[in-house]
């Protein structure tokens, strides 16, 4: 084998020397009595004492540096080559486990198709071929004799350099002693004495203690108002706890993922809104109604700082509600739908094609199976997960008791969109505490 | 464990294709997913984690024949390699009718494929399912590597211990051998399904069962469809 490749998988400080710097032509050899018991693990590891007697003896002094304890991979690919065939294990012989079947399966016929279509493709060429050049042929110099004894230093290969901290590899031969550590770095200049400059200014003296205000009296935040109808479009929905009794989660989760389109779309009545009605644009974002004027003394009144929060990452302005943040999310680039589900209902916001409404439809069992299998695994119950069908793409923000949920466009969404969606999603969470 | 419905006339398998990560096992689904008809497939499910590159796991149902008046359903998955998956795989495997391991021909990942069978044996025996009885099946995938190993390597290094299993070289990017892996993990498990429905002829003596062997013979029912052998033996 080439022992530049051997080398690939040594670090330059455990080996002494660069083994980038190793000519393809060195070669080292391995008993197979090495290597082949270790074939059964699909790891084959050799020491630093098999790569010395493997390599020339002139090259032998180049690893005077090497760590003892140094372990290098084989490259299989390379191994394989050079191992000769008889000398690849085979299995024992054992009789198959099933012998032939006489059963036709749902997939014979394909197989049999593909048979036939298919060919067993040809390994890609890893590089292309070499046209050789006409060139006219090279004098070959008479062959040096090797000096008996001892290689001097001086006479070692080339690529047999000293383990150089600067990274340029000199020749052991010129190796000098490098400079001491407590030395001056070469070009450092000594920095100027700071001198103290005088305060500019000068602090009076305090005539008086220091005090503190009293806090202002802070008045409770307003009860949470029903938004208008026209507003917000979550309406209480049925709750999560009509799926009680729970099977477990692997037997709910094969038969969401399965499970066909609900006969009956849900109606307003029924408590679930549904997005589902033809919308021939998006409708407009709800524009909130002026506070009106209110004779209680407002001063001090604090929104939930998840508002504010929701209104950065949205990059909107005015009021926030959970309905409106949804209504943000779907308009978002890269999303078509989007869905809330909280512990009292599910909101949905998208356009009303038919992949958005089956979104719908299957977003909330699809959210229980989720759930259900990550309590299953031990797992915590947050995070987003992506999930690909046919021709959609849905990613699930799970967060606490919530989950927002949204149909993109492409396979996966972007990493900013998926970061803000995560935040987005810790923010709603923080506001149905 | 097959589960049988005599109420809706429904065989449901379930066939798990296991393996190293980037070994071909989404590929392999990809490729039968696109070659059966629509009306007899379910959507091509992926799951994936927030690093949007880890597969939890794939879903593929399959409808096809019907058997002696039952129609036949074959449930498709494929599961993580990734060791941090364990749980996943372990949900995944349960009630398994037959697997497909999905080798990585290039040689860097040999000892990947070796860890990635034994982590599948280990996951097989957690859930009490006989490893020598399952029906498996190997598939060398990405032979068309140029430096794919020789296949009697990989026989040595994984399908060596008695019983030997089926095996197949297989490019499943052009769809090479996909269907035959599929197909003979299929065979197995119809002829397994189809002995161990054959009435037995009156015993001399009852013959000795082990657990595992109970577990993986089929199961029955006449209720709403059980997809999870665990809530009918339960």
């Amino acid at each position: 084998m080439r022992l530049a490749s051997v080398l690939r998988s040594v670090s330059h400080e455990s080996l002494g020397f660069d083994p980038e710097k190793v000519p393809d032509t060195v070669m080292v050899d391995f008993p197979l009595s090495l290597i082949r018991p270790q074939l059964a693990t699909g790891r084959v590891q050799v020491g630093l004492n098999d790569i010395i007697s493997g390599v020339a003896e002139k090259f032998r002094p180049a690893f005077a540096r090497a760590q003892p304890s140094l372990m290098a991979n084989l490259p299989l690919s390379e191994l394989f080559h050079a191992l000769p065939s008889e000398a690849i294990p085979a299995a024992a012989p054992a009789p198959l486990a099933s012998p032939a079947s006489f059963f036709e399966t749902p997939f014979t016929n394909r197989a049999t198709e593909d048979a036939t279509r298919i060919p067993l493709p040809a390994p890609t060429p890893i590089a292309q071929q070499v046209v050789p050049l006409d060139l006219p042929p090279l004098r070959v110099p008479p062959p040096v004799p090797e000096p008996a004894g001892e290689i001097a230093e001086a006479q070692l290969p080339s690529f047999i350099t000293a383990h150089d901290d600067l990274g340029t590899p000199q020749p052991a031969s010129t190796l000098s002693t490098p400079p001491p550590s407590h030395l001056p770095l070469r070009g450092a200049v000594a920095a100027p004495a700071l001198e103290r400059a005088p305060l500019a200014i000068e602090l009076p003296e305090l005539t008086k203690p220091i005090g503190f205000l009293p806090p202002l009296p802070m008045p409770l935040a307003p009860p949470a108002t029903q938004a208008p109808a026209t507003q917000a479009p979550v309406v209480a929905a049925p709750d999560f706890s009509a799926f009680q009794p729970t099977p477990p989660a692997s037997e709910v989760l094969e038969m969401v993922l399965t499970a066909p389109a609900p006969a009956e779309q849900p109606t307003d009545g029924s408590g679930v809104i549904s997005a589902a009605e033809p919308i021939a644009e998006a409708p407009p974002l709800p524009v909130p109604a002026p506070a009106p004027v209110s004779q209680d003394f407002q001063f001090g009144y604090r929104e939930h700082p998840a508002h504010m929060s929701l209104r950065h990452w949205l990059q909107a302005s005015g009021e926030m509600s959970p309905a409106i943040a949804l209504a943000h999310v779907s308009r978002l680039a890269g999303v078509r739908a989007a869905v809330l589900m909280t512990g009292n209902g599910i909101s949905t916001e998208g356009h009303a094609t038919d992949a958005e409404a089956a979104f719908f439809d299957k977003a909330g069992l699809r959210y229980q199976s989720l759930k259900m299998m990550l309590e299953n695994m031990g797992q915590p119950v947050q995070g987003s997960f992506t999930m690909r069908l046919d021709n959609a793409a849905s990613t699930f923000f799970l967060e606490e008791k919530i989950c927002l949920a949204v149909l993109q466009d492409e396979a996966s969404l972007a990493d900013e969109m998926r970061d803000k969606l995560t935040l987005v999603t810790r923010e709603l969470a923080s506001l149905s505490n | 464990m097959a589960v049988v419905n005599h109420e809706t006339k429904e065989v449901t398998f379930k066939i798990v294709y296991c393996g190293t990560p980037v070994g071909g096992k989404t590929t392999n689904l990809q490729y039968i997913h696109s070659r059966i008809e629509a009306d007899q497939r379910g959507d091509l499910v992926s799951l994936a984690t927030s690093t949007d590159r880890t597969l939890f796991f794939d879903f593929l149902p399959i409808n096809t024949v019907v058997i002696n008046g039952y129609a036949t359903k074959f449930m498709l998955y494929t599961i993580p390699g990734q060791v941090c998956y364990n749980a996943t795989r372990q949900l995944v495997l349960k009630g398994v009718d037959g697997v497909v391991f999905v080798s990585d021909s290039a040689p860097e990942r040999m000892e990947e494929n070796l860890q990635s069978l034994q982590t599948l044996r280990r996951n097989l025996v957690n859930n009490g399912i006989t490893v020598e009885t399952l029906p498996l099946v190997f598939q060398y995938n990405k032979r068309d590597l140029p430096e794919a190993v020789p296949v009697t390597y990989l026989e040595y290094l994984l399908n060596n211990s008695a019983p030997r299993r089926v095996s197949f070289e297989a490019a499943a990017n052009t769809g090479y051998n996909v269907f035959a892996t599929l197909n003979a993990v299929a065979e197995q498990i119809l002829q397994k399904f189809h002995l161990a429905t054959q009435p037995t002829p009156t015993p001399v003596a009852p013959p000795q069962v082990n657990e595992g062997q109970r577990e993986n013979s089929p199961s029955t029912t006449t209720g709403a469809r059980h997809s999870d052998p665990a809530a009918l033996s339960s």
